[in-house]
């Protein structure tokens, strides 16, 4: 008898007793496995169900309702039953035979019918899902002013419909793997043929067959089988979007989609560094004025991981630097504190980020008296009681600032902040230098299936720059026809 | 053209490398006493074209002999020796410059430890960087150096030289004490995709007109006192004067430290591969 460490391969058996000993034996008895049974022109049947899975209303009417009406009729063998089931009817559009237990199980746990019929050693599958999901909402941390207002949901069969609906050709294609040994996860690898190379296709494929983890939950699980060298590396060459039009646009330019099923984000194969300044809305401005943002975004990400640290080094190692009259504000705004400038800039920092961590993880409500909190009671005392300076406060807020116009670096940056500020500290302008080279080095070393991460600033793609500062005009993106391979 | 792995770039790249290289060492010149700028600018423009066949076989030679382990060996010792002598001209200037913050030492070995870091990376980080670090000094420079017009005076530039030949021997002679480029091309051009005259040629063109631009400014700021300004390329940073910075040390500090990691990484390359080379 097939237990739930060997029954993958193991036939369904003929008997439809034995059939449903055995999956009670797979299943331990579980009770989310519902086995309603009902007699056919004198021929045993059961429809299993699991629990919430599917639609209650939907079997009785497309499984139920067609079944029963068979009986007085000329249905009378099992084999004509199950030949009706599989041939004759449409009672779903998304139809399958199972010969294992295993097979079977899997499409069970997707929200799947399985119809068994006494005498007929393998069982009739039926997509009639109906388990509660949430609805198609807009997305939280990309909201664009001039884009559509759909974000990706944690169903993958709602997301593949989202980008089929905004690629309507046949070149754009989705395979379905299962990944996670006991989570069985559903992941879609989504791409245009003729668009997407075939060999980074076939590897991530590859990669993503090779996973040998227990449950994929989200996407972060997979996204490091996904990258190369992760554990030395401070960016990502996946990207990370919950924008269908967002990936659209990334396919069409020959990128490859994963989407996990149970997250509402797509992992986007390869991504490079420069992407992460760029937004959908990029596309609906001006042009002008699209090249404007995304200088001032490239200027907020300088602000937000070096500002403190340059701050310093001027202060504290080049003071020549700065205009005399500055200086001297800078002078008597320090005079008052109990800390060294280090220290402070330092205690704000780790403060700023664990109040940001707090309101990431608090409900909406108590959030806002944590911000009244820190940012009013906490801030304003602390430059009364002189342990922080009011030019500290200044040079801490525009940082902070800075930081929210990128969320997709909220990982790196608080991080770089804190490096950038040792460095800056202890070794003035040699230690940003320091800071800089190596974080280029870092960047500029990574590539991913043979595009660079740092592409298309280094190596130089002249065409590149113009979406990595701006965008492209629309009279040139007629013209275009964008792969991976112009990046290499 | 492939370059999924790090190990290989264009030759426009490599060119960026050796041209930070070049601009490691022009930062760290030390004129002589009663050295002429405007002599300086045109022997530093003169000998691109010394360094034209001399650099052309360091390339052919390395491209041709990389498997070859006398030449491996031989440039395992040159990138060691240029090591040395690169960070430990650095740790000196950092000592001379910031003398309360920075010892001689420390310096030497914290460069050492960045430089090993960068290094691991590959060739494609080291390099890319080179051309990043590159394509941001002519960004942050250019309005310093526009700023800075206001103290460079034509008729400071000393035009007369009465031992022409001795006063060229001597400024070449400095202009080549720091000169890690034909080890580093050598080392490094088996990773460089193209004809070598491709990286070489662009770098030449590029070094003649930095660094006859950089002098001919040393000369029209500093005058006949530029022989006495001790590191050039910093007195030239305490004569900026712009709007938001007064005085551009700390840029040019930053430019300096950030050439001189990247050279200093390139031959730690070069070293690397000619001890793979040897085994």
């Amino acid at each position: 008898m097939p237990d739930h460490g060997s029954y993958e391969n193991v036939p369904i058996a003929e008997s439809l007793e034995k059939a449903l000993a055995d999956l009670r034996e797979i299943t331990g008895g579980s009770m989310d496995i519902n086995t309603p049974r009902l007699t056919i022109n004198g021929t045993e049947c059961a429809v299993v169900t699991a629990e919430g899975m599917v639609s209650g209303e939907t079997v009785g009417e497309l499984l139920l309702l067609p079944l029963m009406s068979l009986n007085g009729g000329t249905h009378s063998t099992p084999q004509s039953i199950m030949r009706f089931c599989t041939e004759e009817s449409m009672m779903s559009s998304n139809k399958t035979v199972c010969y294992t237990y295993g097979s079977a199980l899997g499409l069970l746990f997707s929200g799947f019918a399985l119809v068994f019929v006494d005498g007929v050693p393998f069982a009739a599958a039926f997509g009639i899902q109906g388990y509660a999901v949430r609805a198609v909402s807009q997305p939280v941390s990309e909201n664009e002013l001039l884009a559509s207002q759909e974000g990706f949901a944690e169903v993958v069969r709602t997301n593949i419909s989202l980008i089929r609906r905004r690629i309507k050709h046949p070149s754009l294609t989705f395979e379905m793997i299962q990944c996670g040994k006991l989570s069985s996860t559903d992941v879609c690898i989504a791409y245009v043929r003729g668009k997407a190379d075939e060999n980074a296709v076939a590897g991530i494929r590859r990669r993503l067959s090779e996973i040998r983890l227990d449950s994929v939950l989200t996407p972060g699980y997979i996204q490091p089988f996904l990258e190369r060298d992760e554990g030395r590396r401070l960016f990502s060459e996946v990207g990370v979007t919950e924008r269908p039009d967002l990936l659209c646009t990334e396919l069409i330019r020959g990128r490859i989609g994963v989407i996990v099923d149970g997250a509402p984000f797509a992992l986007i194969v390869p991504y490079l560094f420069a992407e992460n300044f760029g937004t959908v809305d990029d596309y609906s401005v001006k042009r002008y004025y699209a090249f404007f943002v995304k200088i001032m975004r490239w200027l907020a990400f300088l602000l937000a991981a070096a500002f403190p640290g340059v701050y310093l080094a001027a202060v504290n190692h080049d003071t020549e630097m700065l205009p005399l009259k500055l200086l001297l504000n800078l002078a008597a705004g320090e005079k008052t504190t109990l800390l060294s400038l280090f220290t402070e800039l330092v205690v704000i920092v780790l403060l700023l980020e664990i109040l940001r961590e707090a309101s990431i993880r608090l409900p909406h409500a108590i959030g806002t008296a944590m911000s009244i909190a820190g940012g009013l009671i906490i801030g304003d005392t602390a430059v009364k009681s002189g342990i922080i300076s009011s030019p500290l406060l200044i040079i801490v807020g525009v940082t902070a600032t800075a930081s929210f116009v990128l969320p997709s670096f909220s990982q790196q940056l608080p991080v770089l902040r804190l490096m950038f500020i040792f460095a800056g500290g202890f070794a003035g302008f040699f230690g940003i230098s320091a800071c800089a080279v190596m974080l280029s080095a870092n960047i500029c070393s990574q590539s991913l299936d043979g595009v660079p991460f740092s592409s298309p600033a280094a190596p130089f793609h002249p065409d590149g720059l113009s979406e990595m500062l701006g965008r492209k005009t629309f009279r040139r993106m007629e013209k275009d026809e964008p792969t991976t391979k112009d990046l290499t | 053209m492939n370059r999924s792995d790090n190990s290989r770039v264009s030759a426009l790249t490599t060119a960026a490398l050796l041209t930070a290289a070049r601009l490691f060492s022009l930062s760290l010149y030390m004129p002589h006493s009663g050295e002429n700028a405007a002599i300086t600018a045109v022997t530093a423009a003169g000998l691109c074209l010394l360094k034209l066949p001399l650099m052309t076989a360091a390339a052919l030679l390395g491209r041709h002999f990389k498997e070859s382990r006398a030449f491996s060996a031989v440039t395992a010792a040159l990138s060691a020796i240029m090591i040395i002598v690169c960070a430990n001209a650095f740790a000196e200037m950092t000592a001379e410059t910031y003398p309360e913050h920075c010892t001689r030492p420390t310096t030497f070995i914290v460069l050492l430890c960045i430089c090993a870091y960068v290094a691991s990376m590959g060739l494609a980080g080291t390099a890319r960087t080179a051309s990043l670090i590159l394509a941001g000094f002519a960004a942050v420079c250019t309005p310093v150096l526009i700023e800075m017009r206001g103290s460079m005076l034509s008729d400071r530039l000393d035009l007369l030289s009465y031992q022409p030949v001795r006063e060229i021997t001597l400024t070449a002679a400095g202009l080549l004490r720091l000169f890690p480029e034909p080890v580093i091309l050598a080392g490094l051009i088996g990773g460089t995709e193209g004809s070598p005259d491709r990286a070489v040629k662009p770098f030449l063109i590029a070094d003649a007109l930095i660094s006859g631009l950089f002098f001919l400014m040393c000369g029209t700021v500093m005058g006949r006192f530029f022989g006495q300004s001790g590191y050039a390329f910093y007195t030239l940073a305490g004569n900026t004067h712009g709007a938001f910075i007064d005085r551009a040390n700390g840029i040019f500090t930053f430019f300096s430290s950030s050439f001189t990691m990247i050279t200093v990484s390139a031959l730690m390359l070069t070293f690397i591969r000619s001890v793979k080379a040897l085994k």
